[in-house]
């Protein structure tokens, strides 16, 4: 389909090419594969490697630590019986929203810009659902009967108890992770015959072999592959919106003020896909200036991730303003009181930097400088990225500290064991993702070589 | 003392564990500069001990309290080096006085007061406490005569439970046939002694956790007295208990989101909480709004020398004793309820006749404890039981029944009776009459 240049209002306009002009088939597949296989790996990815190892240490550490004496460890109480665990296993599976959306939703809609950031984001999404998975397995008392929560078959013919969502979260994310990583796998086969053709002989060539499963890139092959991938696409896109509606139930179904209410479906998706976008800049902006793939990803690509994360930054503000109205409305002294005491409480600091982080912060995606200039973009992610971290904190804390029978009330504080856990589990993303870019193609190259043609013909811009 | 049950138990009106502390009132610290927690040295003459300040509302102004028999150097592991000895300054002419030349001083230091409530800005959050306790009719009280004016006034007083049957589930599900298990609490007998803490504490094999985890919001009490302030709390306020067990809630919240099955209701109305299935999630005690679950964040029975094999021979065979990482809570001394079944069963078979569990002849730890009988058990299904009695009283009401927990605990609304010559205080202030819900 071809676009016309003429007519188009002035903020639609092309803001950058989709690819830098002046590559062709050769080029695309030796810039991304070699990365992987001729050139050494840049100086910053060592600092990576190293430093997620480091983290990854500590998280090992502080988990065997806990596992020995217990749950005592970190700063959870009576009446606060989720901390850090919980805040930092939904803000990973948040985290993971926007790969899955990337790949999927954007893949139902045409989008072509996603090209060349899906494989990225997708393993990213990847990562981040392992690194949420290790919380619920630290966070209960005893871990080493943590099976019971799957539905195996036993001789006390004892199920589960399925009208928890505590319960629901095993199913969702279970079957977030596993099609995630058929659909990731799925569009990896043609890139890994690329990488088993172009690499030398080694057992790397014979590790690319196996898992290109005999890919030759006939005709049939392609059709094959074309429907395979849309299916996948087609189950994947369903759980951008229902995986973090299940783990907002976590809250929803409980009793909870701060908790009970029905904004937190849509609010969290919401707030899923804006962290998850803000994240993938962070690693994005980086990643293209140190394996040179600033031709690729281009300032089109940070550009439209940044106008998703206006988007989505305004739904997680008209979330803010929901809870506070309802609270009002409702009427309830304890739903009334729960939101007084967010903005004037022990905790009232945390609120405030949350609408800092979360509401007036991402105002500033609305300039298009900030959008299209990496550094204060990706200055603005991390600060997003806190925030998200900060609002999960401050629905789980302040809502936790002080509910229905004052004398019950209590405080919450994390301990070092708490942020061993936090820091540690960034390590091992910030380790699976330096592995990530050293052995996988981090663009699809077929895609970029569909794109290149499409370009050349003056079918996409 | 060398007695952890008694060094753990909250002091009815301050909640303090573990130590004692010099309580003034928070007028009287502000005009001296003391805030809660410091230490300050006390000398008369050439006596002189240090202490922790405890603010405390209700305590006369320009007075300070030290509680002797604390500071205690010889005497056990757990009695040793607990709060300040207030022997030092006493004074053979006036051994429980000291009215001249009375110095305090700030050193400078800090001293942890593990209390358990709130731990942070103690004259401010009492007073919040105050009023959202106010607010949320927790406690309801009124006057000898509003009652008899309006002896419903306890049912009238908050938001009103949802109707049984407001429900999408068959209503007829939550009949209970049988025996029917439930309990009332009468806040007009209860002085806020906390025996019935204790004797939860030694019938059920609740471990002591140590002053550290008490300030960090872990004590294992299954049953507490909450202790509410009303009135003016600066110049003339007034106390209320209330002990808070575990409700057995019709409606549990706590049961359908465990996602393992670990707590489940029982034909009888109790909620059974099963230790060996909890993994230890904790969304049952999130979801508690009487907050009266407790986690074993650590392997609490083999801490402060609780497992020395002495111990081991205090506790109660009947109950199991929990390990890490198990939910825990008021059962109804459901031990108690087993043993008197078989028992029952057991002379039914001798002579041939019907089992039955005599009214009154089972009692809960918290019930036989109670000095002034406060709290009643047994089965409500028998209209003729002393706790069917007791909830047909007017004054009865649940709390926090308008969230539709339908909670088999409840409670006798407090009467006062105040001398008409004395001025409406806040002590005695009357309760609104006939306030809707």
């Amino acid at each position: 389909m071809s676009v016309e240049a003429k007519n188009i209002p002035a903020a639609l306009q092309v803001v950058a090419p989709l690819a830098q002009p002046g590559h062709n088939f050769e080029s695309i597949s030796a810039a991304v594969s070699d990365v992987i296989l001729e050139k050494p790996m840049p100086k910053p990815w060592f600092g990576t490697l190293g430093l997620g190892f480091m983290l990854l240490g500590i998280l090992g550490a502080s988990t065997g630590y806990l596992f020995w004496e217990g749950l005592g460890l970190w700063g959870i109480n009576n009446p606060v019986g989720w901390g850090f665990a919980i805040v930092n296993l939904v803000w990973w599976i948040g985290i993971g929203h926007a790969g899955t959306l990337i790949s999927a939703i954007l893949l139902l809609f045409n989008q072509d810009w996603r090209t060349a950031i899906n494989r990225f984001a997708e393993a990213m999404t990847l990562v981040a659902v392992m690194c949420a998975g290790i919380f619920p397995l630290l966070h209960v008392g005893r871990p080493w009967a943590i099976f019971f929560i799957f539905p195996l078959p036993n001789t006390m013919s004892l199920w589960p108890q399925f009208r928890s969502p505590l319960l629901w979260d095993v199913f969702a994310i279970s079957t977030y992770f596993t099609v995630s990583l058929l659909f990731w796998y799925t569009g990896l086969i043609p890139d890994l015959a690329t990488l088993r053709d172009r690499s030398k002989k080694g057992i790397g060539r014979f590790l690319y072999g196996i898992f290109a499963l005999g890919w030759r890139g006939s005709a049939r092959h392609w059709y094959r592959y074309e429907m395979a991938y849309l299916l996948l696409g087609g189950m994947s896109a369903p759980l951008v919106v229902s995986v973090h509606t299940i783990v907002s139930f976590d809250f929803a179904i409980s009793v909870v003020p701060g908790w009970h209410t029905t904004i937190f479906p849509p609010y969290f998706v919401a707030g899923a896909i804006y962290s998850g976008f803000a994240m993938v800049l962070t690693l994005m902006i980086p990643v293209r200036v140190w394996f040179g793939m600033k031709d690729f990803i281009t300032i089109r690509h940070l550009d439209n991730m940044a106008k998703v994360m206006l988007a989505t930054g305004l739904v997680v503000f008209y979330g803010y303003c929901c809870e506070a109205f309802y609270a009002w409305y409702s009427g309830s002294d304890y739903e009334r009181f729960m939101m007084w005491n967010r903005m004037t409480g022990p905790y009232a600091w945390s609120y405030a930097c949350l609408l800092l982080c979360n509401a007036a912060t991402p105002q500033l995606l609305w300039f298009k400088w900030v959008r299209t200039n990496p550094i204060p973009l990706f200055a603005l992610t991390i600060v997003v990225n806190i925030g998200m971290w900060l609002e999960r904190y401050v629905i789980v804390v302040t809502s936790l500290t002080r509910d229905y029978l004052p004398q019950a009330w209590g405080e919450y504080a994390g301990t070092v064991f708490d942020w061993a856990a936090y820091v540690g589990s960034m390590g091992l993303f910030l380790f699976m993702m330096s592995l990530f870019v050293k052995f996988l193609p981090m663009i699809t190259i077929f895609e970029l070589r569909l794109q290149q043609h499409q370009l050349d013909k003056g079918e996409i811009r | 003392a060398n007695n952890g049950w008694l060094q753990e138990l909250p002091k009815p009106l301050t909640k303090l564990t573990w130590d004692n502390a010099l309580h003034i009132h928070p007028s009287t610290a502000k005009e001296r500069e003391l805030e809660h927690e410091d230490v300050v040295i006390i000398k008369v003459g050439e006596r002189e001990v240090k202490a922790a300040v405890m603010l405390m509302f209700g305590h006369p102004k320009d007075v300070a309290t030290l509680h002797l028999g604390y500071g205690r150097q010889v005497v056990g592991y757990i009695g040793k080096d607990r709060g300040f000895n207030a022997y030092t300054l006493q004074d053979g002419d006036s051994p429980w006085h000291l009215s001249e030349g009375v110095t305090i001083a700030k050193t400078g230091d800090t001293y942890l007061l593990a209390r358990t409530e709130e731990h942070n800005n103690i004259e401010q959050s009492l007073q919040t406490q105050a009023q959202k306790a106010h607010d949320r009719h927790l406690i309801r009280e009124n006057t000898l005569d509003q009652y008899k004016a309006h002896p419903e006034f306890a049912k009238h007083m908050g938001h009103h439970a949802p109707e049984r049957d407001n429900t999408l589930y068959d209503p007829a599900e939550k009949d209970y046939t049988g025996l029917s298990w439930g309990m009332t609490i009468d806040l007009n007998r209860c002085n806020g002694c906390s025996v019935c803490t204790m004797a939860c504490q030694v019938e059920n094999n609740i471990p002591i956790v140590g002053k550290v985890e008490v300030s960090r919001g872990r004590e294992m009490h299954w049953i507490r007295v909450d202790r509410y302030y009303k009135g003016d709390m600066y110049n003339d306020v007034g106390v209320a208990h209330q002990p808070v067990p575990c409700m057995q809630c019709e409606n549990a919240p706590c049961e359908p989101v465990c996602p393992v099955g670990g707590t489940m209701h029982s034909a009888e109305g109790l909620n059974d909480m099963i230790y060996n299935r909890c993994v230890g999630t904790r969304y049952c005690a999130n979801n508690c709004p009487y907050k009266v679950r407790r986690f074993n964040f650590f392997h609490y029975q083999i801490r402060e020398g609780q497992d020395a094999p002495q111990l081991k021979m205090m506790r109660n065979p009947n109950v199991t004793v929990r390990s890490r990482g198990v939910m825990e809570k008021c059962t109804y001394c459901v031990q108690r309820i087993n043993r008197a079944r078989i028992d029952a069963k057991v002379a039914a078979s001798k002579t041939g006749s019907e089992t039955v569990i005599e009214d009154g002849s089972l009692r809960t730890a918290c019930q036989a404890a109670c000095p002034s009988q406060a709290i009643d058990f047994g089965n409500i299904n028998d209209p003729e039981s002393r706790v069917s009695l007791r909830k047909q009283n007017s004054r009865d009401y649940g709390l926090l029944a308008d969230i539709g927990t339908r909670p088999r605990t409840t409670y006798l609304a407090k009467l006062s009776n105040p001398s008409p010559l004395l001025a409406a205080s806040g002590a005695n202030a009357e309760a609104h009459t006939a306030e809707h819900g």
